[in-house]
């Protein structure tokens, strides 16, 4: 990266982290819908900016979430696993764009044709449940909350937020002139069958899933009791979920559970030169 | 009746919970208020913002028909013994934390669906009730439940919620059925 680019990605994501910034103020932060979750306008900028201004709009986001903090005088441990959540929002939708094989369409995401919508839909939900189940596991190491806890907590809101902000934003950013946005070729797709495929769609939904039922039968089990279970037949039952055994809501299984996960994502993804589809150039940019 | 809820009310609700021993509280709720307002001069643990924080609370718990005001929260918190009121007062931090994590600003600040939604967001609704556990569950515990329990065990929440007993009378079969709504 020369030093005009370099000045451009510097300016594009402080530009970012200050329009993250301002709506997250002037929005004061959650805005509560007529029905449903509330919205995280600000929440909801991170992943259709990370789309169409890349590895710039990700760390401007991510360090919008560190200011924002700042600002509001809550700064703490919990700030590292917004803002980590926040990288990795908006990382793998940019990295996600262009990989899933039944909606890619080939092309950057403009939101011109419905195949487009599809696509963003499908890329922005995947990259939720990856930033949701690092949220809800560097909850669990700092605050030690339970892991179905925070995931049930975080989804709905960050599903709404990126979902309801995302193709407005998206939509708005066509006016950003063609030299801020980042080509779609260069974003070194993976493809399905790769170990990319498994670490970008099967590991995240699998954390996800088998994170929040393992916490909800841990917690659900433990609730219950060994004696209880034990003078119905089902003592059993209880021993796999035993407190001392993998902590209170499996806490200790969680952490181990988290690592492994989190592992399998970061290898997909640090490999930057994946590029399995001929006639595209792949760039560490 | 006037379903504001006073101090009589968090007595009642504190007898019930056994801070009171028998006879001489349950007169104390029948007595006006005071020989409370030394008592609550006294208690030092919860600052006034603190108390602004749990009223706060209950516009978001207490049904709309029941109004808590400061003189309740205050008498029923009060009186609580020191580490219930310093386990409540370190709840009441947790949640301002977490109101200024996601709004940036003070729970007591926030507007009711706001309140609500902080609550949600950190999980309050969906944690499991530990007095000594993480933060969602140490407000669920120390402060929703608690709140909750002052208001059902007192004679104008209960009257609200249709599980009043009349005070010095256990209530009995007919009390239960007029529990169940489905058959009034």
């Amino acid at each position: 990266m020369d030093a005009s680019n370099w000045r451009q990605t510097t300016l594009v994501a402080a530009a970012v982290a200050g329009l993250f910034v301002a709506v997250a103020t002037l929005s004061g932060g959650l805005i509560v819908l007529p029905v449903g979750p509330p919205l995280d306008p600000a929440l909801g900028l991170v992943l259709p900016l990370s789309l169409a201004l890349g590895p710039a709009g990700v760390v401007g986001a991510t360090a919008g979430v560190v200011l924002t903090a700042a600002l509001r005088s809550a700064l703490a441990l919990l700030t590292v696993v917004d803002a980590g959540s926040v990288a990795a929002l908006g990382y793998l939708a940019y990295r996600l764009w262009g990989v899933l094989p039944a909606v890619a369409t080939g092309r950057s995401p403009r939101l011109d044709s419905l195949g487009q919508v599809i696509e963003f839909l499908a890329v922005a939900l995947l990259a939720v449940v990856t930033a949701v189940s690092a949220l809800a596991w560097g909850q669990l190491l700092v605050q030690g909350q339970l892991f179905h806890s925070a995931a049930l907590a975080a989804f709905p809101t960050v599903t709404v937020s990126t979902l309801l902000v995302g193709p407005p934003v998206l939509l708005a950013a066509r006016g950003v002139p063609d030299s801020l946005w980042q080509p779609y070729e260069d974003r070194t797709p993976v493809e399905r069958g790769t170990g990319g495929f498994r670490g970008a769609v099967l590991v995240p939904v699998c954390w996800l899933v088998v994170g929040t039922l393992l916490s909800v039968a841990a917690t659900l089990v433990q609730s219950i009791g060994g004696t209880t279970l034990a003078q119905h037949g089902y003592g059993f039952v209880f021993v796999p979920f035993d407190p001392a055994l993998v902590g209170a809501g499996a806490r200790r299984v969680q952490v181990v559970f988290g690592a492994v996960m989190l592992s399998l994502i970061l290898a997909t993804w640090l490999e930057l030169n994946r590029n399995t589809q001929p006639g595209r150039c792949a760039s560490t940019s | 009746m006037d379903p504001t809820l006073s101090r009589r009310d968090a007595m009642a609700a504190l007898v019930a919970g056994g801070i009171g021993i028998g006879g001489p509280a349950l007169a104390l709720s029948e007595r006006t208020s005071e020989g409370l307002n030394d008592r609550n001069a006294q208690s030092v643990a919860l600052s006034e913002d603190d108390r602004a924080t749990l009223v706060a609370l209950t516009d978001v718990l207490y049904p709309s028909a029941v109004t808590a005001g400061d003189s309740f929260v205050q008498t029923y918190v009060g009186n609580l013994p020191e580490e219930r009121q310093a386990a409540i007062s370190e709840s009441i931090d947790d949640l301002d934390d977490a109101a200024r994590r996601y709004t940036g600003s003070e729970f007591a600040t926030l507007s009711v669906g706001e309140r609500d939604a902080v609550l949600r967001r950190m999980g309050v609704d969906t944690a499991n009730s530990d007095p000594s556990g993480t933060p969602p569950q140490r407000i669920l515990y120390h402060l929703v439940n608690s709140l909750l329990y002052a208001l059902y065990t007192s004679p104008t929440g209960s009257r609200v919620a249709g599980i009043e007993n009349p005070i010095g009378h256990p209530g009995g079969y007919e009390s239960q059925i007029n529990a169940r709504p489905e058959e009034r």
